[in-house]
């Protein structure tokens, strides 16, 4: 099944994706150029396949979306499509090896898809009538619970901070708007003097680390400091492919291509110092719980769930 | 610091105290005990008592002390076949005079007397000079009876040591102390005598001066016969009683040495199939390591020894005996392969990718720990700009002192400090690096004492905490007995709560410490498998 086609560039096809339907997954998105990839990849071996494969996830990373969800989708996806049986391993041709493939990334994106809409599921017991709710910058996975929970008739108010540089806040606080949630806009200094009036903080995620930290919009761990001080609740709402197999002690134990995008790490390699990260860490002892489409974490049992998923 | 000889040296009566090793057995204590009565103004006793200070000679003034209680008399009477070497007064318990009796009952009050006081002097000493070295161990080579006769004065003695400490001890701390309870008197000790008393400052130590002295003392061998015991256990034994092995570490080595030898040598009973009869011989021998279970063993050897039963367990009996032997063997040496060569080469690999991340390389660490030292070293070698803080524990071996000279030979630039300065150098240091001996169930880690300090002030000034633990030390337990010694190892340990801790370095991968049963189940280490 040598497909006649030039082999599609995977961050074109990527993008291409994410251009289309911009409220698509980013990992997702990912997960899908790849499984392209894989259906028309020239390969004829095993190893040349994962080549392939592994080529084009270092493309994608090259992208100025957030790497931290592009590499530990497309990890999770390449770990399990090459789970094949040692049954069906015997005896094949490379051909049908491929066919294993790609039937095992399909399945995979059908589960991803519905990703969303379990976490929305977990997530609505958690809103009351009346609540105030805090979020930091535009999360899709974020803005669909709360849409969720306001088609199920809950009545609450949500506090977007602006989150700059890029006043993706902003974006967020129109979507719900249009959709009849009482939303306000808030200036990230103002998250000290609002978060007494809070009920409960809702945070999406880039990346959700081993430690059970998580990588998100630079401002998280500011925010997630003040709601600990003051007692209240902080909720995570993460995909599990977004499960990344890091361990970070500290904010400068982070790697920098999840602090940066790719083309300032290529134009300024050894001026970061001047450079302003995209995103920052927030330990483990901050956060309450993660939402995720496995379940309803506290963040120590996320170590035992990665090892569950990347074995 | 002095290392206690064991010889029996005869003490010379009515004389200032000589300056020499500790004196261990009952008699020598009571004569110095005496002696002090006479010394010390605020016991209020002017005049000293009667008998003890004329028949002033060794053994009589441990005779009212060893037969007093009828206890003890059936103790001494129980030992005759052991005693090896004892001294023969002691056990002449019979043809007391009436004058004796009397004279019996009158030190022993002036004994309760200066106990009472000499606990109030005894707090003062540990907190003047807290130190946390173990009492007097009986050496297997040393007679076994003087167990019996320590038992009985074993009470009366502790509240001496203290007092002893007071007035004799060779560390420096005590000195203005010494003035103040000389008092008046003329009585000056001129030479800082070598006689050193060590004590142990754990809680059960202080209250527990009435009850189960026995337990604190151990004999290995009490109730091993030299055919039972081979002499590879007792050699281990002997090595862990001079300190030649320190640390969880070498002991664990050392022990799958000794199980090796062990296995070598078994010959089989003819009636019963290989394994049983392997675990029916290995009983003995742990046994009398841990004195029948009294000092348990520590957490690491614990899993060692019980994985090596479930092998023996599973052990094919068709099998030809040296066939069995050659893979029993195997699996030993296996397990010693894996659990320290890889097992250290994956940690050291695991922090060095954590310490290529950070900007500064500064780390503060705790006492010796071999896998640190490995650590460092192997860093050194790839980064420059490395800086090692080691804080040390002078009362306990400081041991921190060998970790420098190793460091030192390889040019690492160093800073060494007792415990006292921790509240300053954890503010120059950007990681903490611990051992460990044991990991257990909820994340929480078994380390020497002190450990727990430089966790509370890495907390408190915001740096992370990485504890280098090998899987084979995970123990599937909640809580450990911290004041009871364990078999072999008489290091004081102490636990450090999981929250202090950012990351425990396996050999497996770095894991935040609420993820130790996950590692349990990884290698199987539960109680249930």
């Amino acid at each position: 099944m040598t497909d006649p086609k030039p082999e599609i560039s995977a961050l074109k096809m990527f993008e291409s994706l994410l251009d289309k339907d911009p409220e698509k997954s980013m990992g997702l998105a990912a997960i899908e150029a790849l499984l392209e990839v894989l259906k028309t990849s020239t390969a004829s071996t095993v190893q040349g396949l994962t080549k392939d494969l592994s080529n084009a996830v270092d493309e994608m990373m090259r992208t100025d979306r957030s790497s931290a969800t592009v590499q530990s989708a497309c990890e999770l996806f390449l770990r399990f499509s090459s789970l094949i049986s040692q049954e069906k391993l015997i005896d094949a041709n490379f051909e049908a090896v491929k066919c294993e493939y790609v039937k095992r990334g399909n399945v995979f994106i059908k589960r991803i898809e519905k990703s969303r809409s379990i976490i929305a599921k977990c997530f609505r017991p958690f809103i009351r009538s009346n609540l105030k709710v805090l979020t930091h910058s535009y999360s899709k996975v974020v803005l669909e619970s709360l849409l969720e929970s306001k088609a199920h008739g809950c009545v609450f108010h949500v506090f977007v901070t602006e989150s700059q540089p890029d006043n993706s806040g902003r974006r967020m606080a129109e979507k719900l708007r249009q959709s009849g949630i009482q939303t306000t806009l808030i200036l990230d200094s103002a998250v000290g003097y609002i978060m007494e009036s809070i009920d409960i903080v809702v945070f999406g995620a880039e990346g959700v680390m081993e430690t059970g930290g998580i990588i998100n919009k630079i401002g998280t761990l500011g925010i997630a400091i003040c709601a600990k001080a003051m007692n209240k609740p902080v909720y995570v709402m993460a995909e599990s492919i977004k499960f990344i197999k890091e361990y970070p002690l500290n904010q400068s134990d982070t790697p920098n291509k999840f602090k940066y995008r790719y083309s300032t790490l290529e134009s300024k390699k050894d001026a970061l110092d001047d450079e302003h990260p995209l995103t920052d860490y927030t330990p483990p002892q901050y956060l309450n719980l993660l939402i995720t489409d496995l379940g309803i974490f506290t963040p120590a049992a996320v170590g035992d769930e990665l090892i569950k998923l990347y074995t | 610091m002095g290392k206690k000889k064991g010889h029996n040296k005869p003490q010379p009566a009515n004389s200032p105290i000589a300056p020499q090793a500790v004196p261990e057995t009952p008699e020598k204590l009571n004569a110095i005990a005496e002696q002090l009565k006479s010394f010390s103004p605020k016991k209020g006793q002017a005049t000293p008592p009667s008998t003890p200070e004329g028949s002033n000679s060794a053994p009589a003034a441990a005779l009212p002390l060893a037969t007093s209680t009828p206890k003890a008399q059936e103790k001494a009477d129980k030992r005759p076949a052991k005693a090896k070497g004892k001294p023969e007064d002691l056990n002449d318990g019979d043809g007391k005079s009436r004058a004796d009796i009397e004279n019996e009952r009158k030190a022993k009050k002036l004994e309760k007397q200066m106990k009472k006081e000499a606990a109030t002097a005894k707090k003062k000493a540990d907190a003047a000079a807290g130190n946390a070295e173990k009492p007097p161990k009986a050496p297997a080579k040393e007679a076994p009876a003087n167990k019996g006769q320590k038992d009985a004065p074993k009470t009366p003695q502790q509240p001496s040591k203290p007092a002893l400490k007071k007035h004799f001890a060779s560390s420096d701390s005590s000195d203005s102390f010494n003035m103040t309870a000389n008092g008046s008197k003329n009585v000056s000790f001129k030479e800082k005598s070598n006689l050193k008393v060590r004590f142990d400052i754990q809680p059960s130590n202080q209250y527990d001066l009435t009850e189960r002295p026995a337990i604190r003392v151990s004999s290995y061998f009490v109730h091993a016969t030299p055919h039972n015991v081979h002499p590879a256990f007792r050699r281990l034994a002997a090595k862990c009683e001079f300190k030649k092995l320190n640390g969880v570490n070498e002991l664990l080595l050392a022990f799958h040495k000794t199980l090796i030898e062990f296995v070598e040598d078994y010959n089989p009973r003819p009636d019963l199939p290989f394994s049983e009869s392997i675990s029916l011989d290995l009983q003995p021998q742990l046994c009398c390591l841990s004195d029948n279970g009294v000092h348990p063993f520590p957490q690491a050897v614990g899993n060692l020894i019980r994985l090596f039963k479930k092998q023996i367990h599973e052990l094919d009996n068709t099998k030809e005996i040296c066939d069995l032997k050659t893979y029993l063997k195997e699996w030993i040496e296996n397990s010693a392969y894996y659990n320290f060569d890889l097992a250290e080469k994956a940690i050291v690999e695991f922090t060095i990718s954590k310490l290529k991340s950070m900007a500064h390389r500064r780390i503060l660490t705790y006492s010796r720990c071999p896998i640190v030292e490995k650590i460092i070293l192997t860093a050194a070698e790839q980064f420059n700009d490395l800086h090692v803080y080691i804080v040390d524990d002078p009362n306990n071996g400081s041991r921190g002192k060998t970790m420098l000279e190793s460091l030192s030979e390889a040019s690492i630039p160093c800073t060494y400090g007792h415990i006292n300065s921790i509240g300053y150098l954890v503010h120059q240091a950007s990681v903490v690096l611990l051992g460990c001996s044991a990991i257990l169930n909820t994340g929480r880690v078994v380390a020497l004492r002190g450990s727990s300090l430089l966790a509370l002030s890495a907390q408190a000034v915001n740096i992370p905490v990485l504890v280098a633990a090998k899987t084979c030390t995970f123990v599937d337990k909640v809580r450990l007995d911290e004041h009871l010694s364990t078999a072999l190892l008489r290091e004081p340990i102490e636990t450090i709560p999981e929250d202090l801790v950012t990351a425990l370095v396996t050999d497996l991968r770095i894991v935040p410490p609420s993820s130790a049963p996950a590692v349990l189940k990884a290698k199987q280490l539960g109680y249930d498998n």
